[in-house]
């Protein structure tokens, strides 16, 4: 086992624990907390035998040394997930801007019938 | 705008007196003749009387929507100037989370005054103002810079396609109008940005993020702004374009003061809005 492998695993066994402890105070929703321990978990099976698992991947794949397409692949799914990140936060952008105009033109009518009616 | 008293033709005094327009004489009125408004050098015509009635019921029934954030320096001179032409009630500032006193100065000329609590972006205000003008019924929607870099009587020369119904949305272009002013990388920006838009639009408009604008009651019902920052000029032209509207430019002036040279978009902002009108096809 490399030194490497030893850090991977700690962290991720840290990081099992701490989203369990997120989840256990209410701060995470249980689908989130599936998601995120599932994908800590394949994490650590990656960690325990990284190369034997990448050159699996380069027999299928057929990329460079083993390792490149794991590399490859991780940086992949983390750009989706920022993608997938961006629309999550525009899409709150959004709801706050109705938010702002809804409460804007509530006041505005208000405001129109108090001087209505002095 | 302000047509309580006109001045007009004799024959259609009786016309004007049905639709409750007082007849007077002075020289700053707007005049109606057969079959025209006329009013600071820009013609409103039709060829008939009821297109005439038409004519009338549109220029009274057209909001103005400022969007305006900290614009304390300007916001007072450019309401100054619209209340000329337009009565307070047909005016709409948009404070959009100013921390200056935009508001207070808006709402002490007593026009309608409704605020964001928090800074949303051009799109945001435009999106509020034209949803309240509709609210209000309005039957043609101007929108107008708040920070002095348009003239009112250009509004009027752009309100003039939509007041006549010929077109459905009209936009003041700086490019066929006076552009001596503009500095060169304003210019190369712009043209970038007409690219990127008229691609999505499959229409070309030469000065696509002019703030200077009119719209039909009809027209924009049917955009959904989804309130971006300064992306919104463009995305007003794509889909109203989608929407089979009818878009056509009128010639305006730029006024570049050094106040309004800083503000405004530039390349990040263009950068922006090229990435905005891409994701459009990712939203909903």
């Amino acid at each position: 086992m490399y030194t490497i492998q030893y850090i991977a695993l700690f962290t991720i066994l840290g990081l099992i624990i701490y989203v369990f402890l997120k989840f256990r105070s209410q701060k995470l929703e249980l689908s989130d907390f599936i998601a995120w321990e599932l994908f800590l978990v394949i994490l650590l099976i990656v960690s325990l035998a990284p190369v034997e698992i990448s050159m699996k991947i380069k027999r299928i794949l057929g990329l460079g040394r083993g390792l490149d397409a794991l590399f490859v692949s991780m940086i992949g799914l983390a750009y989706l997930l920022m993608f997938k990140l961006y629309l999550d936060i525009d899409k709150i952008e959004r709801e706050i801007t109705d938010l702002n105009r809804e409460i804007g033109i509530k006041l505005k009518e208000i405001e129109d019938l108090l001087k209505r009616k002095p | 705008m302000r047509l309580e008293k006109v001045r007009c033709e004799e024959s259609l005094t009786s016309f004007l007196t049905t639709l409750g327009i007082d007849i007077e004489d002075g020289e700053n009125l707007p005049f109606v003749g057969e079959y025209f408004v006329e009013f600071k050098g820009v013609k409103y015509e039709g060829k008939s009387l009821d297109e005439l009635e038409n004519i009338i019921m549109n220029l009274l029934g057209t909001y103005v929507v400022v969007p305006a954030y900290n614009e304390e320096k300007t916001i007072g001179k450019v309401l100054d100037e619209l209340l000329e032409v337009f009565p307070p009630d047909r005016i709409i500032v948009v404070n959009d989370g100013s921390s200056d006193r935009t508001e207070k100065i808006a709402k002490s000329k007593g026009v309608n005054v409704i605020t964001h609590l928090i800074n949303r972006g051009l799109g945001g205000a435009l999106g509020t103002g034209i949803a309240y003008a509709l609210k209000k019924n309005a039957r043609i929607i101007v929108t107008f810079d708040a920070d002095g870099q348009h003239l009112v009587e250009d509004a009027l020369r752009v309100m003039k396609p939509v007041v006549e119904e010929k077109a459905d949305l009209a936009i003041g272009s700086r490019l066929k109008g006076d552009i001596s002013q503009m500095p060169l990388i304003k210019r190369i920006g712009n043209f970038g940005l007409n690219v990127i838009t008229a691609f999505f639009a499959m229409k070309y408009i030469s000065d696509t993020q002019s703030g200077l604008r009119a719209i039909s009651a009809k027209c924009a019902e049917k955009i959904r702004i989804t309130c971006d920052r300064y992306a919104v000029s463009s995305e007003i032209i794509v889909k109203a374009s989608k929407n089979k509207c009818r878009i056509v430019e009128v010639p305006i002036k730029a006024i570049y003061t050094e106040y309004s040279i800083k503000k405004g978009t530039n390349i990040m902002e263009g950068i922006k809005i090229a990435l905005n009108l891409l994701l459009d096809a990712f939203r909903r």
